[in-house]
């Protein structure tokens, strides 16, 4: 799979926020890029279509992002997905949370363009999804 | 990379400053209610501190680093308002919430005043008031937390 193809899914309660990654992520490549600001919308669309990344704020409500994570990892279609917490939230225990729950990154706001296209490609690189 | 023009800086903050109204809005409705009866609305520290977070990490975002400072004060002088204090513990966490908030709310109606004399006080009293509570709760950095996802994925 080659970026353009890949479907990006970013969800984030703040709107500036959820423009800014989308910017970055066009600027990196991708062209797939669908935004949820609630984890609600985020489910919806994860059963409506086939992502390959999923880029999600940790503090939302009602949901957030952690119940987001484990919703991912228990549904057997959904599971394998690849899933990146960017947040601002860097507390050593919310951390070993997300990891023990299977996050696959885990990226600390403020993020730039480089940080997004180094982690986003590594990411993808490992789980083969872009080849 | 694509040719896609930056939208400016200002107009981003902008933004920002409309949309993060509306979680001071809902911080300040938090606040009015626990300083009513702190007891009884101990859960309202948390939704106080989820607010506070979304405000830091969009203005840490936006680059605007007295706001995240300030919010990130709030956010984690909120975490401990949740934990068992003493009444005169909970007011002074109370009052502190309020004074980061008021200046949070200033600061975005005034982006361009981003530091000023008055707001090194204020850090300075949230951070005793912080320190008086316990300190602020440990947090990892970028690489430490890239060598414990490289750790788990070893296992």
């Amino acid at each position: 799979m080659i970026r353009e193809e890949v479907n990006v899914l970013v969800v984030d309660d703040v709107a500036t926020i959820r423009a800014q990654v989308k910017e970055f992520l066009k600027n990196a490549g991708f062209r797939r890029i669908f935004l949820a600001k609630s984890v609600e919308e985020a489910k919806t669309a994860l059963h409506e279509q086939i992502f390959n990344l999923v880029i999600c704020d940790w503090h939302m409500t009602p949901a957030n992002g952690l119940e987001l994570l484990k919703h991912v990892r228990s549904e057997a279609l959904l599971k394998d997905i690849p899933f990146v917490m960017l947040t601002a939230d860097s507390t050593k225990e919310h951390v070993m949370e997300a990891i023990r729950n299977g996050v696959d990154g885990y990226m600390i706001k403020p993020v730039n363009m480089a940080q997004i296209q180094t982690k986003i490609f590594g990411l993808l690189l490992d789980k083969k999804v872009l080849g | 990379m694509s040719g896609q023009s930056i939208a400016p800086r200002d107009a981003k903050i902008g933004e920002f400053i409309l949309e993060l109204g509306d979680f001071a809005r809902l911080a300040e409705e938090a606040l009015t209610n626990l300083e009513k009866d702190p007891e009884s609305n101990k859960g309202l520290f948390s939704e106080f501190s989820e607010k506070m977070i979304a405000i830091r990490g969009t203005a840490q975002q936006l680059e605007l680093p007295s706001i995240a400072r300030i919010a990130g004060y709030g956010e984690e002088i909120a975490i401990k308002g949740s934990s068992p204090l003493s009444p005169s513990q909970t007011r002074r966490a109370v009052s502190c919430l309020w004074d980061a908030l008021t200046t949070v709310k200033y600061m975005l109606s005034h982006p361009s005043q981003e530091t000023s004399e008055e707001q090194q006080f204020l850090i300075n009293r949230l951070e005793k008031t912080l320190q008086s509570l316990g300190g602020a709760r440990p947090t990892v950095s970028g690489d430490e937390i890239d060598a414990l996802l490289a750790a788990q994925r070893k296992h």
